[in-house]
Order: C-alpha cells, then sequence, then structure tokens
C-alpha cells in the first residue's frame, strides 16, 4: 500500500468489532465444529462470558463471517484475474504444472500478445492515393506553343 | 508534341503485354466505353467490336448501358436479343459487370451512356480493389473526335479511372479530312498519353450514303457485307464492297489493341 494511505489509516482510532460477538468469534467457530447447537452456544457465553445474546444473532454472526471467508468480493476476484492476465501478456505469468507439460496456453499468451504488437504497429492503410494523372476540366485544352505559331 | 512513332511504338508494347493493373493474368475483362460526350460513335466502335469478337467465335456479353438512347442508335437496336439492357442508376450502380461474368462469357463489353460518369466512377471506387482481385481487369474505351469536347471527356474520366483500367483511344474521323489537333496537340492530352500509354486506334470517316441508312435500319457492316438484309438503299454493289472495306480495315485497327481486349 502506499505509504501515504497507511500513515493515513494509523492516524485513524482504532474501531470496535461491529458485532459483540467478535471477541468470542474462535470460541464459537470452534463449538460449531464440535457439534454444539446455537442455544448452546448461548449458553455458554452467558454462564461463562457474562454475554446475553439471542441463538439467531450467534446464527446470523456465523453465517456471515463464513460468507466472507468463503467467497471473496467480487471486485477483488476480478482484479486478481485481470493483473495474471496481463502478467501473461507480459510474458512473466508463471505457468502451472500442466500448462508446463504442454505449453499451449503459454504459446496462445505469447500468440496473442504478438498478434496485439503487430495490429498495433501496423500501419493504417490510407485510401487518398497519389494521382498519376490530374486534370482540370475547367481549364481550357492548350495546345502545344510551335502549334499556336504555327497557326 | 504527339509523335506517330511514339504511339506506334507504344501501342505494339501495349498489345502484346498484358494488364499492367493486374499483377496476376487476368482471366476475365470488362471493356467499357468512356461516356460523357454523345454522338462521338461509342457504340458505332462497340458494334465493330462485338463483330471482331464474333468473327474470332470469342463469347461476350453485350450490355447496354445507355438509359438515353432509349432505341434506335443504341447497341440493343443492332444486336436485340443478345444485348442486355441494364440501369445503372440503381444503388448496386455497375455490379451486374460481377453478375454477367460469374455466369455467362468471360468478356463484358458494356457500351455506356452519356450520363454515366458519376455513377460509373462511384462504383469503381467502392468495388474495383474486390473485383480486379477475382482476376477482372478492366479496359476504357474512348473516343476522340475534331470536337474538343470529346477529348475533354476522356480526359475527366481519366483523371477518375486513373491506371485501374487500360486505355484504349479511337480516333474517330467524322469528316473527310479530320483534325485531331485538341487530341494531339494538347498539353493535356500528351500527359495523358505518357502516363497511360493508350492504345490508339483509328476508326476511318464513313460515306453517309452507307452509314446513315445503316443507323436508320440497325444493322452492322457484317450484315451489309453479308447481304442478310432487305434494305434496297444498302444493297448497291459499290456500298456493299465499301462495307467490306471499312470492317476489314477497322478489324486491323483492333487487332492492335488485342492484348487490352481478351483476358
Amino acid at each position: 500500500m502506499d505509504a501515504k494511505f497507511e500513515a493515513i489509516l494509523n492516524s485513524l482510532p482504532t474501531k470496535e468489532p461491529r458485532s459483540r460477538l467478535e471477541p468470542y468469534s474462535e470460541l464459537i467457530t470452534e463449538m460449531r465444529k464440535r457439534g454444539h447447537s446455537y442455544r448452546e452456544i448461548t449458553q455458554v457465553l452467558k454462564k461463562a462470558c457474562g454475554l446475553k445474546v439471542g441463538a439467531s444473532t450467534v446464527n446470523d454472526f456465523v453465517l456471515a463471517r463464513s460468507k466472507s471467508k468463503a467467497k471473496p468480493s467480487l471486485s477483488t476476484s476480478r482484479t486478481t484475474a485481470t493483473k495474471k492476465n496481463m502478467e501473461g501478456l507480459r510474458g512473466t505469468y508463471k505457468d502451472t504444472e500442466a500448462h508446463k507439460s504442454t505449453g499451449r496456453p503459454q504459446k496462445a499468451l505469447e500468440g496473442i500478445a504478438k498478434t496485439i504488437k503487430e495490429l498495433k504497429d501496423r500501419p493504417l492503410k490510407t485510401r487518398a492515393k497519389k494521382l498519376l494523372f490530374e486534370y482540370n476540366p475547367d481549364e481550357p485544352l492548350r495546345l502545344h506553343r510551335n502549334q499556336r505559331t504555327k497557326e | 508534341m504527339y509523335d506517330s512513332n511514339t504511339a506506334a511504338t507504344t501501342e505494339r508494347k501495349n498489345s502484346d503485354s498484358p494488364s499492367v493493373v493486374s499483377s496476376t493474368a487476368p482471366s476475365k475483362r470488362v471493356i467499357l466505353t468512356m461516356g460523357g460526350k454523345g454522338g462521338v460513335g461509342k457504340t458505332s466502335f462497340m458494334l465493330a467490336l462485338a463483330e471482331w469478337f464474333q468473327n474470332h467465335e470469342i463469347p461476350v456479353t453485350l450490355l447496354d448501358l445507355d438509359t438515353e438512347n432509349k432505341s434506335r442508335g443504341s447497341l440493343k437496336h443492332y444486336f436485340d436479343g443478345r444485348v442486355t439492357k441494364v440501369n445503372i442508376h440503381t444503388a448496386a450502380g455497375l455490379d451486374a459487370f460481377v453478375d454477367h461474368l460469374a455466369e455467362g462469357a468471360p468478356i463484358v463489353l458494356a457500351d455506356m451512356g452519356a450520363s454515366s460518369g458519376q455513377v460509373t466512377h462511384e462504383w469503381f471506387d467502392s468495388m474495383f480493389e474486390d473485383v480486379a482481385a477475382t482476376g477482372v481487369a478492366f479496359t476504357a474505351i474512348g473516343i476522340v473526335t475534331p470536337d474538343p469536347a470529346s477529348v475533354e471527356s476522356i480526359l475527366s474520366w481519366a483523371a477518375r479511372l486513373q491506371d485501374r483500367v487500360n486505355y484504349v483511344v479511337v480516333e474517330n474521323a467524322m469528316t473527310h479530312q479530320a483534325d485531331f489537333s485538341y487530341w494531339r496537340k494538347s498539353e493535356q492530352a500528351e500527359q495523358f498519353r505518357t502516363v497511360f500509354q493508350p492504345v490508339v486506334l483509328t476508326m476511318e470517316f464513313r460515306l453517309p450514303e452507307l452509314e446513315n441508312p445503316a443507323r436508320q435500319h440497325g444493322v452492322t457492316l457484317g450484315q451489309i457485307v453479308e447481304r442478310r438484309l432487305n434494305v434496297p438503299e444498302l444493297q448497291r454493289a459499290s456500298l456493299v464492297i465499301r462495307a467490306q472495306s471499312y470492317r476489314r480495315r477497322l478489324f486491323e485497327e483492333i487487332d492492335k489493341a488485342r492484348g487490352l481486349l481478351l483476358p
């Protein structure tokens, strides 16, 4: 990240977690893994931590966390893909093992990059061709000088 | 200055060499008259050319694109049944060239009308490149008379067509001692000859007693020679021999341009 932006972020006061359950997320996650129900989790939180919450609140919290872990945001995903493509076009894309064995995808990328370069370098076709013969119909036909003298 | 020796050399060179337009030998050819000036003898020359091909048993497609010349005096008048009348003043313009070459003979003879310049030039600008790529070459026939307007007309056409066509120029002597000064001795015409090196042919003056009834009845020199017609004023022995003589000399002239008339 840009140092300037990082300095700005560091100067901001620390923001409290949006959910009251945030400090207990590790405990909740582990209990879910061990098969405890939401109701049981609320009872443990009440008895052991002094936190009174409903089962539905715990349910929402777990769902929200699982969603954010499973799917990175759309914009992040797209950025990553674009970055990879661009690296490939610049010839710095690292092949996977499968790609290395056939060499095809890398070749294709190189081909596209070459085509793009050739297309950019190609001179535009100009329609205006130099005229071999020009004639102005508004001018009278000029007879050669010696012909005019004879006459 | 116009030099007949130079012109003769040019004629030989052009007639023996293939089209200067296409890098590969063309397989088909469109021969079109450069319209613009009416009454200079475009149709008369095209008739002779059609007979020349007929004489050599080379099939040609005859197109009459002279929408102004409605009946008498048009190509259709002489070769009715063998001539297709085409209206070029449509969006498709001269696409008939392509269609007829695709369907029939390898040569199209197109008699253009006096007002066909703009349509023809626009068609060449939009279609020439792709049509030429299919092996079609073009020959433009210009007819000059002593009238300077006939010279101006072919120079105007050439300024638009440029080197996309080969040029054949026919000096049509419409009077006994025709003066072609504006064609032979004007600076602009000389420049045209220098740049495009046209093959120059001569169409000699024809006696009115032969030419007028032939036009009136729509008969060709060949029909007069072969006496295949029922026109009393054209059956005189001297006229028949004269028609034969005109025809033979004109065919000899056309032979000079054979390299630009055959595919």
